[in-house]
């Protein structure tokens, strides 16, 4: 379900987290789905159950799942703001990795922006 | 556990735990059996009462001891770092009350030493009487008054009219004395063991113990062979049988303290 | 239970020569899994061997669920489980012996767990200690310290020796054991995978003391190696503040940064004057680059 690299230099809960949050933005995970039990999910993928604990809780405070005492973890409704910002935030290393580089090389934004435009128009074309 | 389930389980585990305990008593109680036989030599008396009371093995208590109680401190190269054959580094980090650990491995050292000697006491209650002879007057006195029940028998076919001793129940004596011997020993080096552990060369001073006490009843023979007075067996033998209920409470007494003193010692080993 | 169930207080511990152990400190939470790590001859085995109960400090103290581990007694020491980092079962003894000693010694054993764990590994009890492979005999070590179910694991390199498919399992069962039981452990390893998958605190030992000991995550989100470049009055001399490493090239300079909340690589490149590119590391990068100081 979840593929996790525990010797990556991300930690095990920002991956975690990061494809838990890919997936109920995506709709993979439908609104008012339950999610697996702590002791279940770090079952499944072996690991230490402190870290799903953590992730849960992460995922709460940013408000994609909601905790029923003994009823278990659920995907929270809608929200249209949050879902701009979380994307936003899912792009973001993405963005900073490619500025970075075209710094590096010496690209400037505007040839930044032109790359970016040719590339929307080729995706757009195939589908 | 409670204690005595723990005893329990821990001398029946330590009981199988190496066939190496056995093979020494095996072998070096042998010897001991010998004088049992020695009314097959064909004559009703015995030539020496030194050499009835001489105990060659009196060091493998020493040597069971040294491998049933701190094997780890007093063994040398053949226990190597990878391989543990008494597990005490195992069972001390079980759920076990550490004095219980020590008072099981010393139950089942103080078995293996004494259950030889018991058996020659028992042998010896088929054929209690024993007639000794014996040519040194001093000796001859000190074991008239000594030895209870001695008389000197008149010879019936040799010029030298008194030297025949007769002791009822001699044999049994003999073979009690013996049994305390090994008691006696197994008490000293128990303590020996312990005093030992935390010092750093301990393991070679108990060696060096350990090979004087092989060569210490060779070194009496030699040293009595041709004098007049009695050895020191025969004269350890005659404190003996002429106090023996004091020799007896004594033992048991140093027993009981050697116990309590040694297993306070033994919780504050490190291993 | 807020007091840590595995405490060690500015202990020190020397053999013949200088201390093995100095000055170590450190407190593993109710219910974590610590992962203890450190070269050969760091001072490891010596650390547990004294939260076991086999040597003492001869400095500061260790306290296992509030009590000395040295002077504990049975029903105490039925709440620790500890797995020697030798084969420290008797040679001549068969399986099914110790199994019975277990049973014998511990209410708390759990022989349900002890025959499922049996099955799994694979172990015939008829075999004799010396006549098992040497990875059967770290299982059945294993088997020992977690049957009874204790509220403290201790284990001295778990998964030396297994095969990769034998170490996945252990890790199995240490969690399971914690989901189930709210136990503690504290494992000391060489293979970082292991702890990179089940332990949330690391503790890095080096020569006696620890480098590191906190949370993996905090660890891996705080560290960061950087590499310093496009420098315009050549590279800076002397030492860097919050570095491990630092490695000085001809116009470049990579730095093992501990990041904060004033010291980051944009902070450190604004300073300079100079370009950064940043890579995060695995523990293994941690780990070697704290253990070559």
């Amino acid at each position: 379900m979840f593929f996790l690299n525990p010797s990556s230099g991300v930690p095990l809960y920002v991956q975690l987290q990061q494809q838990l949050e890919q997936r109920i933005l995506s709709g993979q995970l439908l609104h008012g789905a339950q999610l697996p039990s702590v002791r279940d999910l770090s079952a499944e993928l072996h690991i230490n159950p402190l870290t799903v604990v953590k992730v849960y809780q992460a995922l709460e405070r940013e408000g994609f799942v909601e905790t029923k005492r003994g009823l278990g973890t659920y995907v929270a409704h809608e929200s249209p703001a949050l879902k701009i910002e979380a994307r936003r935030r899912q792009i973001g290393p993405a963005v900073e990795q490619l500025v970075a580089e075209a710094l590096h090389l010496g690209l400037g934004e505007k040839e930044i922006q032109a790359l970016l435009s040719e590339k929307f128009r080729q995706f757009k074309s195939k589908s | 556990m409670n204690t005595p389930k723990q005893f329990w389980a821990l001398f029946k585990f330590q009981s199988t735990i190496n066939p190496f305990i056995y093979f020494f008593p095996l072998v070096f109680g042998v010897p001991l059996l010998i004088p049992l036989m020695h009314s097959s030599f064909g004559k009703d008396y015995h030539p020496s009462l030194d050499t009835l009371l001489m105990i060659q093995n009196l060091f493998f208590v020493g040597m069971i001891g040294a491998m049933l109680v701190s094997p780890e401190k007093y063994q040398f190269g053949g226990l190597n770092a990878s391989t543990s054959y008494y597990g005490t580094e195992f069972l001390l980090t079980r759920a076990i009350n550490r004095p219980v650990l020590y008072r099981a491995r010393v139950t089942l050292w103080y078995l293996l030493v004494l259950i030889l000697p018991l058996i020659t006491v028992l042998h010896a209650l088929n054929d209690p009487d024993l007639v000794v002879e014996e040519y040194a007057t001093t000796v001859q006195q000190s074991c008239l008054t000594q030895v209870p029940g001695s008389t000197l028998l008149p010879s019936e076919t040799k010029k030298h009219s008194t030297e025949l001793i007769s002791i009822p129940r001699g044999n049994v004596l003999v073979a009690e004395w013996q049994f305390w011997m090994f008691l006696l020993t197994a008490i000293a080096t128990q303590v020996l063991l312990v005093l030992l552990h935390p010092i750093k060369y301990g393991k070679f001073i108990f060696w060096a113990f350990f090979f004087a006490m092989i060569f210490l009843p060779l070194i009496f023979i030699f040293d009595t062979i041709g004098k007049g007075t009695p050895s020191l067996y025969e004269a350890l033998f005659f404190s003996f049988t002429s106090h023996q209920l004091l020799c007896w409470i004594l033992t048991a007494s140093a027993l009981v303290l050697t116990q309590l003193g040694c297993e306070r010692r033994f919780v504050t080993f490190e291993h | 239970m807020n007091e840590s169930p595995i405490l060690v207080q500015k202990v020190s511990r020397a053999y013949d020569g200088p201390p093995v152990v100095r000055d170590l400190s450190f407190a593993v939470k109710p219910g974590s899994i610590y992962g203890f790590l450190g070269r050969n001859g760091s001072g490891k085995t010596t650390t547990l061997r004294m939260l076991a109960g086999l040597i003492r400090p001869q400095a500061g103290e260790v306290r296992i669920l509030g009590q000395d581990p040295f002077t504990i007694g049975a029903a105490e020491r039925q709440w620790l489980g500890y797995m020697s980092e030798k084969a420290v079962v008797p040679a001549f003894t068969r399986v099914s012996s110790v199994l019975n000693l277990g049973r014998e010694l511990y209410p708390t054993w759990d022989g349900t767990l002890a025959d499922a764990l049996i099955a799994r590994y694979d172990l015939s009890r008829k075999k004799r200690f010396m006549t098992l492979s040497q990875g059967n005999q770290r299982l059945l070590s294993f088997i020992m310290a977690i049957a009874p179910r204790p509220r403290v694991l201790l284990l001295d390199e778990p998964a030396a020796n297994l095969d990769v498919v034998a170490r996945r399992e252990i890790l199995d069962d240490i969690l399971d054991l914690i989901r189930d039981c709210g136990c503690t452990v504290l494992f000391s390893t060489h293979i970082l995978s292991d702890v990179e998958r089940v332990a949330d605190e690391i503790g890095i030992l080096a020569k006696g003391s620890l480098r590191v000991s906190e949370t993996l995550d905090s660890l891996k989100d705080s560290i960061r190696q950087v590499r310093f470049f496009g420098f315009p009055n050549g590279i800076p001399a002397g030492d860097i503040p919050e570095s491990f490493r630092a490695v000085r090239g001809k116009d470049e300079i990579t730095i093992t940064l501990r990041t904060n909340s004033v010291t980051t690589p944009e902070t450190l490149a604004r300073r300079w004057s100079c370009q950064q590119e940043t890579r995060a590391l695995n523990l293994e990068d941690i780990f070697v680059e704290l253990s070559r100081n």
